[in-house]
């Protein structure tokens, strides 16, 4: 197996995908089932080719990395469908996983690229996918959050036009529910990483600290929806910040002033 | 939530005035026993105020959200300063944040509530256990979900951070064929350590380009004078000798393959197993969180559901009095004795039922209870 099939599995593991992912928008649950395990299984098997071509599993570069992203996304996609039967996470998972895939078609060069020896741990792509997919989770409920104030109740229809938003609300505090969890394990793992690789575990470089704010933002946000006397407006708004925050983090640090140089976290 | 942001507020004044007074805090100065003593000390006003709780409301409103939240607020917007500040060891106020008493302090503040809060979690349970509440059930998996996140991360803020003036951090050249048992600290001053380290060879694989792929070091270490170990050193996988870490830290890059020396780390934390005891507990809370129900797979609304709750409330309310009415002899007496009790006591009795009004975690103390009537079980 080499690098040239690769677009070939991915086209068909990409279809197999979309149809289940449509076969989830039409509840069609069983289609949506097989079509996206389908789709795994062709693109874990491109996966386990290259593992036996380059005899080690292939998780050395960026672009080996985005591999694996793009494989576990709709497989992640798939089991929080099995638990939730959200019929829009298959789409979602499906896009994204689809992005990815296309970094890696038009941008090849990343596979020939050395990875220095810091990164080369087992910690590197769970580290990097639980973090991504985190990501994903949260900006689907940012986004859900902005669908939710830009539509304002009206009046004459307020008890149907409440239950609607409560129903969108308990969506959302799912999503950031899950979506901290993931917070919490990439962060976990990265600092688990970073004692076998830079000496401790936590050590306040800049994209750890924007971590921290990221995930006590989103503990705001969980804490304060408890709380009987909340607003939801104001909490909808702790959202988009929280994800201005996390922007912050993933590649805002890049441009601050205060992180220039400080970073272990800069890649290439 | 006033009152919360509230002392917030008095803890950032109280940090200034500190920081003001004392200077930067000098965290070697908690290095062992005296983080130990701290500890203690900490651990004890933690059990006096879980037995004051009760009886007052202070510490009572420690535990509830309205505390949490500010106290989150206010670290995050303290982190988001550090994040926004270049940060050095010894710079002044902002520019050293890990030493800036208002950020310490506030850390602390949360770490307080995290212990409060898990107490409080705590005896509902066991008091739930005790009295097996009719028609009532805990969410246990909720319960243990709770207590892993928040004793996990109490045990992660206090032993990283009471912890972290004990962790050694030393450098050392070895040569091959040279046996080494000097280590230097951060100043450059000498320490000892129990062992002697030898290095026996280098190894140094590059990619095409020349940049390293790999750099290792095969060590021999002689532990307390009598044992001989053989250890390779690798990055990303040090070695782990007598609750030492030796890490691959550098090499003689004019030399390249051919560096007769490698320099490594030796890292000693003592307090590593409890942090990470904290670590894997927020991990299990992490994997629990993402396993609990939701409202929306029962098919209902989060509002639905308390209002579910309620009416369950409201019945039981319902009964107790009627139960009351038909005991009592003197009704107006014995309301207004009870009424007057409904507080945080009298919440005891109850703890089964006005929990469950707090399906999404333990919002059951921001409730202002119901005028509900007390019942002997």
């Amino acid at each position: 197996m080499t690098w040239s099939y690769f677009i070939y599995f991915a086209i068909v593991a990409v279809l197999l995908w979309t149809f289940g992912a449509l076969s989830a928008w039409k509840e069609k649950v069983r289609g949506a089932y097989l079509f996206t395990a389908g789709g795994l299984l062709v693109f874990f098997s491109f996966i386990i080719g290259m593992w036996i071509t380059l005899e080690h599993p292939p998780l050395r570069t960026m672009g080996e990395t985005r591999l694996w992203y793009s494989a576990f996304l709709p497989l992640v996609g798939l089991i929080v469908y099995a638990r939730w039967n959200y019929k829009w996470i298959l789409s979602f998972s499906t896009v994204l996983s689809t992005v990815f895939i296309c970094v890696n078609i038009f941008r090849p060069e990343i596979h020939s690229k050395t990875l220095m020896p810091a990164l080369q741990s087992p910690w590197f792509a769970p580290h990097v996918i639980v973090y991504m997919f985190a990501y994903a989770l949260l900006g689907a409920a940012t986004l859900m959050a902005v669908y939710s104030l830009a539509k304002r109740p009206k009046s004459h229809t307020a008890s149907s036009s409440g239950t609607a938003h409560r129903s969108l609300m308990s969506s959302i505090d799912d999503l950031v529910r899950v979506g901290l969890a993931f917070l919490t394990f990439g962060m976990l793992f990265g600092a688990l990483w970073a004692k076998e690789a830079w000496g401790h575990y936590w050590s306040w470089d800049p994209k750890e600290t924007w971590a921290a704010i990221t995930w006590f933002g989103y503990l705001v946000y969980i804490h304060y929806r408890q709380m009987p006397t909340h607003r939801r407006r104001i909490a909808l708004w702790m959202l988009i910040l929280c994800f201005v925050l996390l922007q912050v983090c993933w590649w805002g640090i890049n441009y601050l002033p205060a992180a220039q140089g400080m970073s272990v976290h800069t890649y290439g | 939530m006033k009152e919360g942001f509230a002392i917030g507020g008095g803890l950032l004044a109280i940090g200034l005035l500190l920081q003001l007074t004392l200077g930067a805090i000098r965290w070697y100065a908690f290095a062992w026993p005296v983080n130990l003593i701290v500890l203690t000390a900490f651990l004890l006003f933690i059990v006096v105020a879980t037995f004051l709780r009760n009886n007052n409301y202070p510490f009572h409103f420690l535990t509830t959200h309205r505390a949490a939240v500010p106290a989150l607020v206010y670290a995050a917007a303290l982190t988001i300063i550090m994040g926004l500040t270049r940060q050095s060891e010894g710079g002044s106020w902002f520019h050293d944040m890990l030493a800036f008493w208002p950020f310490a302090l506030i850390y602390v503040y949360i770490a307080f509530l995290l212990a409060l809060i898990s107490f409080r979690r705590l005896s509902h349970m066991l008091r739930h256990d005790k009295r097996h509440h009719k028609g009532t059930h805990r969410n246990w998996l909720r319960d243990i979900s709770f207590l892993l996140n928040h004793v996990g991360l109490f045990l992660v803020l206090v032993c990283a951070s009471l912890g972290s003036p004990d962790i050694q951090r030393l450098r050392m050249v070895a040569t091959i064929g040279q046996p080494e048992s000097r280590a230097f600290n951060e100043e450059q001053l000498v320490k000892s350590i129990p062992m002697t380290i030898e290095l026996k060879r280098f190894i140094l694989e590059t990619y095409d380009d020349g940049s390293p792929r790999r750099f290792a070091s095969e060590i021999e270490v002689l532990v307390d004078k009598k044992k001989r170990v053989m250890a390779t050193v690798d990055v990303n996988h040090p070695a782990k000798i007598q609750g030492w870490k030796i890490y691959q830290y550098g090499y003689d890059t004019s030399k390249g393959a051919d560096s007769q020396i490698s320099i490594l780390e030796l890292i000693h934390d003592p307090w590593l197993p409890y942090v990470y005891t904290g670590i894997y507990m927020m991990l299990a809370g992490a994997l629990l969180l993402f396993l609990q129900r939701s409202y929306s797979s029962r098919g209902l609304t989060e509002e639905e559901y308390r209002k579910r709750l309620k009416a369950k409330d409201a019945r039981k309310a319902e009964k107790a009095k009627k139960q009351k009415e038909f005991f009592s002899t003197d009704k107006t007496e014995h309301h207004k004795h009870h009424s007057h009790h409904s507080g945080s006591s009298e919440h005891s009795g109850h703890s089964g039922s006005s929990d469950h009004s707090g399906h999404s975690g333990h919002s059951d103390s921001d409730d202002p209870l119901p005028p509900h009537f007390h019942v002997e079980h």
